[in-house]
């Protein structure tokens, strides 16, 4: 009978021990596929991005229809090369561009070497992701920011 | 005897326990930027293309293909570096060669580098220009 007992007491303790050991395995496990879903949810998101900023600056660069920037002869557009009157309605073209990508947030931006902007249109918030290209502007280097979230 | 196994199974469950508590502690790999390399060949092409559609920079390129030397262009690449990221420029033309903004560096990543044949005066010359991402020491 005593023997009996004895056995039950360490069975139950056994149990428990293991029992609690699963939990906090389980708990840990969770913790870890949560963690790892967000990085990967972020990351997925910060990729989307990525893309659509660097499709941004390449339409801005080679596209002629507005608000691209790139100075055209009928449509045929010289890559690299702004045009000052679209840099100047780069503002004004931007809400009709903008409308066609509802839920999309994209902002462009001209900067001098100097680091002065020169032109600019759209908003972002703080999770953005952009891209700067080089081109010319008045025969002068100019950086072509594009930012999407 | 019975303790004993009680205890074993303790052990197993700790070290089962500690895995769990290792694989959950791992970092995770930093996903960085996806398409960084992509933007760095697009910065490359557009640093040799700005270079030949200005004139003046062009005129500049003819005489670094010549003499080896080109404070004009070098100090152009700076400035745009300044505004571009911490990048190592290498142009190469008619075997010179010159680097701007990679002193103190290490090597790192892959080198993005782009060519154009542009006539230069004399004939016909190939300008290299390669690109790589500065890591500092």
């Amino acid at each position: 009978m005593k023997k009996s007992r004895r056995k039950k007491g360490v069975f139950s303790t056994d149990v428990a021990i293991a029992t609690l050991v699963l939990m906090t395995i389980a708990f840990i496990c969770v913790l870890s596929l949560n963690s790892t879903a967000r990085s990967l949810a972020w990351d997925s998101r910060l990729g989307l991005a990525e893309s659509s900023a660097l499709r941004l600056a390449d339409f801005m660069l080679k596209d002629c229809g507005p608000p691209a920037l790139s100075e055209c002869d009928a449509q045929f557009a010289y890559s690299h090369i702004l045009s000052r009157s679209k840099a100047g309605a780069l503002a004004a073209n931007w809400p009709q561009f903008e409308s066609l990508r509802p839920g999309k947030k994209m902002a462009v931006k001209i900067l001098g070497l100097d680091g002065k902007t020169i032109a600019e249109a759209g908003s972002i918030g703080t999770n953005a992701a952009c891209v700067r290209r080089v081109a010319l502007l008045e025969g002068k280097e100019v950086i072509l920011e594009a930012c999407s979230e | 005897m019975t303790r004993l196994k009680s205890f074993v199974f303790s052990i197993e469950a700790l070290i089962a326990l500690a895995a769990a508590v290792a694989i959950a502690a791992y970092p995770l790999a930093d996903a960085g930027s996806f398409y960084g390399e992509v933007h760095m060949a697009q910065l490359t092409q557009d640093l040799l293309e700005v270079t030949l559609k200005n004139p003046e920079n062009a005129g500049a390129l003819a005489s670094f293909a010549s003499t080896g030397n080109s404070p004009f262009l070098e100090g152009k690449y700076a400035a745009m570096l300044k505004q571009l990221g911490n990048y190592c420029l290498r142009l190469e033309a008619r075997g010179k060669s010159t680097e701007v903004n990679c002193g103190n560096r290490t090597a790192d990543g892959a080198e993005f580098s782009a060519e154009r044949i542009f006539w230069d005066g004399a004939g016909f010359t190939t300008a290299k220009l390669a690109l790589s991402f500065n890591r500092m020491a």
